[in-house]
């Protein structure tokens, strides 16, 4: 089995963070990185970069959802992307808690939680981040991994260091 | 306060540390178009902070103002729109300087809310500024005293639990008061040239903490948005790029060489027999292993790599810059490529202007060759040209101010003054700060503009070396390489359109892409101003006296503007067996024209009552006895 995510290649990224100017445009038409729905995390004195979004888990109740006292969560009928029905949401915060990785996030100002929901239309098959990436970090594509906690921005970027630091002559 | 939606988000904060208390203010959009924002509307602001003292204060002076500032352009959806600056009083110069970075902060500045940050006053204890948009808390940082700006950030990161704060830091050579400390901004990004890190230090202040929620509006955002997408396209296209997006400025090492720019050995010579070594193809080819870009560019001209071999081993280091390549590579007569990598990381991370320490380095092994300075004098080191080890020795010295450090830590101006013996001829030097990574005998236009630019020599304010090399003038010549005839016009148009430019803030790796033309429609675009090019090079001339202005009430004089002696003695080759100085009479020919051309006294080289009053700068007071 296997579901379609915003896939990262963190090894690419260069850290400029056009992917969360874009996420932030396409929902209010302000450069606004607070409500990025992909954010990016440096690491290691700055020699890696991390793009952390939802992985849109299979499971049939991912964390965030289990947890949920308002049963806000379901799934999109096109994308079957993990979304939040924000009416009914009440802020308790404990999704954006619940979330192995992170990549919930919760909107003081209007005291709601936000995901990412897999920008996907009819007339755009492919998320706003990643055609404003210019280094190829983010694809649309299959994976069969959820979220967990052996994928947390911090056991990536040690994972990836590790790599980098092998790959020294 | 509301955002403003006009590229600028609207509001000024004032912080006092000796009070600790803070003052919001919005900011005054016909006061500041006159100066579009930046560079150019900081320098107002620092106009008016040290006006009532007559325009006249000291760096360390509880009253200096430090004053962080971004531009209209600052984070908006524009590729390269990272920019932003700081402008102060220097304690190396003890004039105007204004240092700029890229980053993530200036755009963070914005999201707080904020268009510039001016902090005054002297804390009593070590303590850093936490701004969270309204929220402003100066809290203690004796835990983060002495720590490297490596450290301080990671701390910081962990203190807020938050990895996406943006930390503008002091390493220990800013704590220590070495007076060409830098700012650390976002881990790589240095604002540091001309000391503003011992400013930071001087009031005690370990760092400026900043997260914010909010957003950066555009007046016309439909038509800002199409004009900023179609400069991302020209920066993904852009054939000149490439070499950028892959060699970062250190493109340029092995060409700058090749045409006799690349100062050696403390400017003995301009070609180093190794520079091929330090390129960026070789960076590229044995260190870089990661891109790195700055807020919302793809240029990504940024590198990170490991130190693959050598003493240094595992070492993890920012891609050495252009500059660095030169000041800590071939003018220390240093060729081994890791080497200088890592003396460039200590730099950075010990919050030292590598260009800076690595000019007084090289002055300080000629005196020691020369016997300027025994053994003992230099702490037992073993200074020579190339002995990367000592050399590395010596850069923590400095940082720390430890024996031979204490000493150097003043800056080449003053240490040759005081160590005389005619080691002040090859102090490398404009009004104290030390010269970049651009040998001038072989460009004199380059020499003009290091020897009248606003904040010492530096290379940022213009760059006329293609009209050296035979580019045609915009008005249609081509000018005689060594000669001086010419050369004038084209350093003032470069530096007045650049000091514009710094006030957008634009980025210098990505205006020749864009064009003037573009940056102003967004400007426009942005503010809903109506500035044309004719306007916004005045704006830059405006900038440029008024700073001009700072430095007479400071202290600096006409004689001044000059070039360390070497540069007029001594001879370079250029190939094919010519050598070349720049004689003293070119130069001096070079400066008439240029008072002449500014509008300036000759006699004087300060700005005349009719300039100011035409630049709309009929605010500076002439007072007796003073004629400015």
């Amino acid at each position: 089995m296997s579901h379609k995510v915003i896939l990262t290649y963190p090894e690419r990224c260069t850290g400029c963070r056009r992917c969360e100017i874009a996420c932030s445009v396409h929902f209010t038409g302000k450069v606004q990185p607070s409500i990025s729905r992909i954010c990016i995390l440096n690491f290691n004195e700055g020699l890696i970069d991390i793009p952390l979004v939802c992985r849109q888990c299979e499971v049939e109740e991912p964390p965030c959802w289990k947890v949920c006292l308002k049963n806000c969560f379901s799934r999109d009928k096109n994308t079957n992307a993990v979304i939040i029905n924000t009416e009914e949401c009440i802020g308790c915060g404990e999704c954006v808690k619940a979330c192995p990785i992170g990549a919930l996030f919760f909107n003081p100002e209007t005291h709601k939680a936000y995901k990412c929901e897999l920008c996907v239309t009819e007339n755009s098959s492919i998320p706003p981040c990643i055609k404003a990436c210019p280094s190829n970090v983010l694809e649309y594509a299959e994976t069969p991994f959820d979220a967990s906690e052996e994928s947390t921005p911090n056991k990536v970027a040690l994972s990836l260091i590790k790599k980098l630091i092998g790959g020294v002559k | 306060m509301k955002n403003i939606d006009k590229g600028f988000v609207g509001k000024i904060l004032e912080i006092d540390l000796s009070t600790h208390k803070t003052n919001i203010k919005p900011i005054d959009l016909e006061e500041v178009k006159k100066y579009i924002g930046g560079k150019g509307y900081a320098t107002k602001l620092l106009w008016d902070y040290i006006a009532a003292k007559n325009g006249q204060i000291n760096a360390f002076d509880s009253d200096n103002p430090l004053i962080f500032a971004t531009g209209p352009l600052t984070g908006t959806s524009l590729p390269p729109s990272a920019r932003a600056c700081v402008v102060s009083i220097s304690p190396l110069t003890g004039i105007y300087n204004d240092s700029h970075v890229g980053g993530s902060f200036g755009p963070e500045m914005k999201f707080a809310g904020y268009d510039f940050i001016i902090i005054k006053g002297i804390l009593e204890k070590p303590s850093y500024i936490w701004i969270n948009d309204d929220k402003i808390e100066i809290r203690n940082a004796i835990d983060l005293w002495g720590k490297d700006v490596y450290e301080t950030d990671e701390l910081l990161k962990q203190k807020h639990h938050d990895r996406r704060i943006q930390v503008a830091s002091i390493g220990p050579a800013g704590e220590n008061l070495v007076k060409y400390a830098g700012i650390t901004f976002s881990l790589h990004h240095h604002a540091a040239r001309g000391g503003l890190g011992a400013v930071m230090g001087a009031k005690k202040l370990k760092a400026i903490v900043v997260k914010g929620s909010g957003y950066i509006g555009v007046g016309d955002s439909e038509k800002f948005e199409k004009l900023s997408n179609e400069c991302a396209k020209s920066i993904e296209s852009d054939i000149n790029l490439f070499s950028m997006k892959k060699h970062g400025t250190a493109r340029g090492v092995s060409w700058s060489n090749n045409v006799y720019l690349y100062p050696t050995r403390n400017h003995q010579e301009a070609n180093f027999e190794y520079a091929d070594n330090l390129n960026g193809e070789k960076q590229e080819e044995k260190l870089w292993i990661q891109t790195k870009a700055c807020f919302g560019c793809s240029i990504h001209c940024s590198h990170m790599g490991i130190i693959p071999e050598g003493p240094y081993k595992g070492t993890i280091f920012k891609g050495i810059e252009y500059e660095i390549t030169d000041l800590l590579g071939a003018n220390c007569g240093v060729s081994d490529l890791n080497a200088v990598a890592y003396s460039s990381m200590l730099c950075d991370k010990l919050g030292l202007d590598a260009l800076s320490t690595g000019s007084i380095i090289a002055w300080t092994i000629e005196c020691y060759q020369k016997g300027i300075l025994d053994k003992k004098d230099v702490d037992n080191l073993d200074l020579k040209f190339g002995n990367y080890i000592d050399i590395n020795k010596l850069i923590i010295k400095i940082a720390y101010r430890q024996g031979l450090g204490d000493l150097l830590a003043e800056g080449v101006k003053r240490v040759s003054k005081k160590i005389g013996k005619g080691s002040e001829d090859f102090a490398m030097h404009v009004k104290g700060l030390e010269l970049p990574g651009w040998g001038i005998r072989s460009a004199p236009s380059m020499g003009l503009n290091y020897a009248t630019t606003d904040r010492g020599g530096c290379h940022q304010r213009a760059f006329p070396i293609s009209y050296d090399l035979g580019a045609k003038t915009p008005d249609g010549k081509i000018l005689d390489r060594f000669g001086s005839q010419g050369k004038a016009k084209v350093t003032i148009m470069q530096q007045d359109k650049i000091a514009a430019l710094y006030s957008l803030i634009a980025c210098d790796i990505s205006t020749g892409t864009l064009g003037t033309k573009r940056l102003i429609k967004l400007l426009n675009l942005a503010t809903g101003w109506d500035c044309d090019e004719k306007e916004f090079i005045k704006v830059g001339e405006r900038i440029w006296n008024l700073s001009r202005v700072i430095n007479f009430k400071n202290g600096m004089t006409k004689n001044d503007d000059t070039l360390p002696k070497r540069i007029f003695k001594d001879k370079i080759s250029v190939g094919s067996g010519i050598k070349v100085n720049l004689p003293e009479e070119n130069f001096k020919k070079m400066l008439n024209d240029y008072y002449k051309e500014r509008g300036w006294d000759s006699k004087t080289g300060k700005p005349t009552a009719k300039k100011l009053r035409d630049l709309d700068l009929g605010f500076v007071k002439f007072e007796k006895g003073n004629d400015l």
